[in-house]
């Protein structure tokens, strides 16, 4: 009786995943078409020469970034923007990060107050390149990411702040294409997110992504198939939906009166942009103002996934500690109709399909032995179920890779070949993989910091 | 074959059709690509050839019309080229009946059809094509609406600056804001006609927004001949037209602006156009506004004070009003002059004459009254 229960629960369950993602997945296709429509005939370009484009503050946090941060900044100033500055926070490396940026941008210490809107440690100095490129150097005490970039908000000129990573390689016109959504309605827009891809197996040049291709490694390439799924299928259409949970840390673009207000990052959280994010809805909601949080899917960055087992299970470990402190925080949100679309439907969606899942999916495989040896397995269902649960991961990816198709970065047919056969592949194993490393993070303590991500540089990842 | 099977066989059927299916279009999409781009590749070389001898080989072209990257390419060139090039550029179009092509296809039914049509004939800008891109104003779709008052700030003919202004009563932001764009292209030539617009106020008045992007339009062109309107408009009701018209005035002012904009500054309610007015008087550069920015250092608002400390650098006096500040007991107006004389380099030029001994007294002043507010970090640099 009670494994019957359980079967049914868990088929009644990823009914419904599936359910969610093609819904989903129809409204992301639509805003995917919108935004390539307005992206060649909505007048793009014209935002580079009006001055109703809004400056942007980039506020960058480097933690012994010594090796690529001269180069990070230098793409960044590259940007097709008319009006943003670069703000680096040297959140006290212990490498000779603040020493490498003097030399390479000319920066000179300048006496300018620092706006106190969010607390952080004490700031050493800030910099400004007597060259002409608008680059900030804020140095100050460590203090983790997050205290980084509050840092760099305090100091942030402009309206509007883009956090980003040193390690991400932005787009030259993914500013412009994120700005687009602020210049549509000014009034309501509190933040942007970017669409992240992986950069391993990429060919980076002067701080571009000039080449695209599939990463060697079958780890990297599952987290190609990862992104995809999250970020082309997904997040346009809960964007649409007005119920976009996430603007990922990698590339997220923020009103910076409203980031102030919200009280910035909160410092030590392993699941930050979330958390963030959860706060702003939650503050614009009480507040009773219209806003949006919205995603750009066109406005793209490059960022550098894990290339070793050991260092993505510890990601994934602090992704899913985050998203349990985040889930703990906002458990009134859940089901709220105060919070709208977020309430009913997006946050649900987020905590049983995103926190949960990873239970479900394991407490299955611990019923299947148990029935098996008990008697109460039917083989007749259980295997059939198995396998529609196998096709079924291969289709959700498989979906998301037509969306993708539209940004046409992977067009050779042997790399198309490679991406199919990954689909099946991932399902045989990786998934399960991230499955228990999940789990673990469900029960585990949460700790924080920067994190060890072993990285081998931008201009390296083709091999 | 029970209800599980059956679920397995559909799921399984489903995820190996979607293979090959994607399979198949990543093929045909690679190769479309690559036709596409080497036909690009051809008619880039052949419409070079062409406008640079001037004769169409016309057994070749013909054929290319109906291809729309051959089309793209041609409008490409338009945008680029000039003098005798554009002259043969022109005659390659009037042979293939290019205009004419295009022209029909602004009547398509098809959106993409009718856009891509609207664009590349705004590129052309011939003044003919004016009724067409007045017709293509009143288009269900935005964007073709867009391209066409497009084309017709590149025709020039500043009649139809209330037709876009009248658009601005009903856009969307962005289209708005895209207008505005297009509106600024029309120089002082448009002037009168924003100056009337304004004057001529509808049943129900003008919509905000479209205030706004008028001032905003009319300092986005500078004409000093725009200065009384803007200053009627630093009066009106809604804060953001008074701070686009505020705004404006710091480009398109002329002395007479800035009694209003001192007034603006003291008593206006909201701190966006008292922070726009500061703007503007340091851009007007006037000694009488020295004064009230000083004043304007201890307001409740920021960014008033930022923004009035950065006019104070451009002012006559204005870095002594600042240093003034520094030295004086209001933390508001302390923080706003520091920052200024940080970022604008006064500190560290004063600093650098000091150590090279190319110092005066005002540079020690300013120095001592620095070290004042932050000792530590000037015991630090001494």
């Amino acid at each position: 009786m009670i494994v019957e229960f359980v079967a049914v629960a868990v088929l009644v369950y990823v009914i419904a995943i599936e359910v969610q993602l093609l819904a989903v997945g129809l409204l992301s296709l639509r805003q995917l078409r919108h935004d390539r429509y307005l992206a060649r005939y909505g007048g793009l370009d014209e935002m580079l020469y009006s001055d109703t484009t809004p400056p942007v503050s980039i506020v960058v946090p480097a933690y012994n970034e010594q090796a690529g941060i001269v180069e990070a900044v230098r793409s960044m100033t590259m940007l097709r923007y008319p009006r943003f500055e670069v703000i680096v926070v040297n959140d006290g490396s212990k490498d000779d990060t603040l020493g490498v940026l003097v030399d390479a941008f000319r920066l000179i210490e300048v006496t300018v107050p620092y706006r106190r809107d969010l607390e952080t440690e004490p700031i050493r100095g800030i910099y400004r390149s007597t060259l002409p490129l608008p680059v900030t150097v804020v140095d100050k005490h460590n203090g983790g990411k997050t205290d980084a970039l509050n840092a760099g908000v305090n100091v942030a000129r402009y309206p509007y702040v883009m956090l980003t990573d040193a390690d991400v390689v932005l787009d030259g016109e993914s500013l412009l294409r994120a700005m687009r959504h602020v210049v549509e309605d000014r009034e309501r827009t509190v933040a942007v997110g970017g669409n992240i891809r992986p950069i391993n197996g990429c060919v980076v040049n002067r701080g571009r992504v000039v080449e695209t291709h599939l990463p060697k490694r079958a780890l990297e390439r599952v987290q190609v198939l990862e992104y995809i799924r999250s970020f082309i299928a997904a997040r346009p259409g809960w964007s649409r939906l007005g119920a976009l949970v996430l603007v990922s840390g990698a590339f997220g673009i923020y009103r910076r009166d409203a980031l102030a207000e919200v009280g910035g990052f909160r410092r030590g959280h392993l699941g930050e942009d979330l958390d963030l994010t959860m706060r702003l809805h939650r503050l614009m909601r009480e507040k009773r103002r219209p806003y949006r949080i919205v995603f750009a899917a066109d406005a793209i960055a490059w960022t550098e996934v894990p290339t070793t087992r050991k260092v993505l299970r510890t990601q994934r470990i602090r992704w899913h500690k985050g998203l349990r402190m985040v889930v703990r925080d906002f458990r009134d949100v859940l089901f709220n109709p105060r919070y709208g679309t977020l309430g009913m439907l997006g946050w649900p969606a987020y905590v049983a399909f995103e926190f949960v899942a990873p239970l479900v999916e394991f407490v299955g495989w611990l019923v299947i032995p148990v029935a098996w040896l008990t008697g109460y397995l039917d083989l007749s269902i259980a295997v059939p179920l198995a396998v529609a649960a196998f096709f079924l991961g291969a289709i959700n990816s498989l979906i998301a890779l037509f969306f993708d198709e539209a940004y046409g970065y992977f067009t050779s047919p042997l790399e198309a070949v490679r991406l199919l056969w990954l689909t099946y592949l991932e399902n045989l194993g990786l998934r399960q993989q991230t499955v228990v490393w999940r789990v673990l993070a469900m029960f585990g303590p949460t700790a924080s910091s920067w994190g060890d991500m072993q990285r081998r540089g931008v201009n390296n990842l083709a091999s | 074959m029970n209800w599980a099977e059956t679920l397995a066989w559909v799921t399984g059927a489903s995820a190996i059709t979607l293979s090959i299916v994607a399979f198949v279009v990543k093929v045909i999409h690679h190769f479309v690509l690559r036709r596409r781009g080497l036909r690009r590749a051809l008619y880039v070389h052949a419409v070079g050839e062409i406008i640079a001898h001037g004769a169409i080989p016309w057994e070749k072209v013909s054929g290319w019309t109906r291809d729309p990257v051959f089309r793209e390419v041609v409008f490409e060139y338009v945008r680029t080229v000039g003098g005798k090039e554009r002259t043969h550029l022109d005659g390659l179009i009037d042979v293939l009946g290019l205009r004419e092509f295009l022209v029909r296809d602004t009547r398509s039914i098809w959106t993409r059809k009718r856009l891509r049509a609207v664009v590349q004939l705004a590129y052309l800008a011939e003044p003919a094509l004016e009724l067409l891109f007045v017709e293509r104003l009143r288009d269900r779709v935005p964007e073709v609406r867009l391209h066409a008052a497009r084309g017709l700030a590149r025709c020039g003919n500043p009649d139809v600056v209330p037709r876009l202004l009248d658009m601005t009563e009903t856009e969307s932001p962005w289209m708005v804001a895209r207008l505005s764009d297009i509106l600024v292209a029309f120089g002082s030539d448009a002037v009168p006609y924003i100056v009337d617009w304004v004057h001529a106020t509808p049943p129900h008045g003008h919509r905000p927004e479209a205030l706004e992007t008028a001032a905003r339009t009319l300092g986005g062109i500078g004409d000093r001949s725009a200065c009384p309107v803007l200053v009627e408009l630093l009066d009106a009701s809604d804060p953001m037209v008074r701070t686009a018209a505020a705004g404006a005035l710091g480009r398109a002012g002329t002395p007479d602006a800035v009694e209003p904009l001192i007034d603006a500054l003291r008593h206006d309610d909201d701190w966006r156009v008292r922070a726009k007015a500061a703007s503007s008087l340091g851009e007007l550069s006037d000694p009488r506004a020295t004064e009230p920015l000083a004043e304007a250092l201890r307001d409740p608002a920021w960014r008033v004070r930022q923004n009035a400390a950065a006019a104070l650098v451009s002012v006559p006096n204005g870095i002594h009003a600042l240093i003034d500040a520094v030295a004086g007991t209001d933390p508001f107006a302390r923080d706003a002059a520091l920052y200024q004389l940080g970022i604008s380099g006064v500190i560290d030029r004063a600093r650098r004459r000091i150590e090279s001994g190319e110092d005066d007294e005002d540079d020690r002043y300013l120095l001592r009254v620095v070290a004042a507010t932050q000792p530590s970090r000037e015991a630090k640099a001494s």
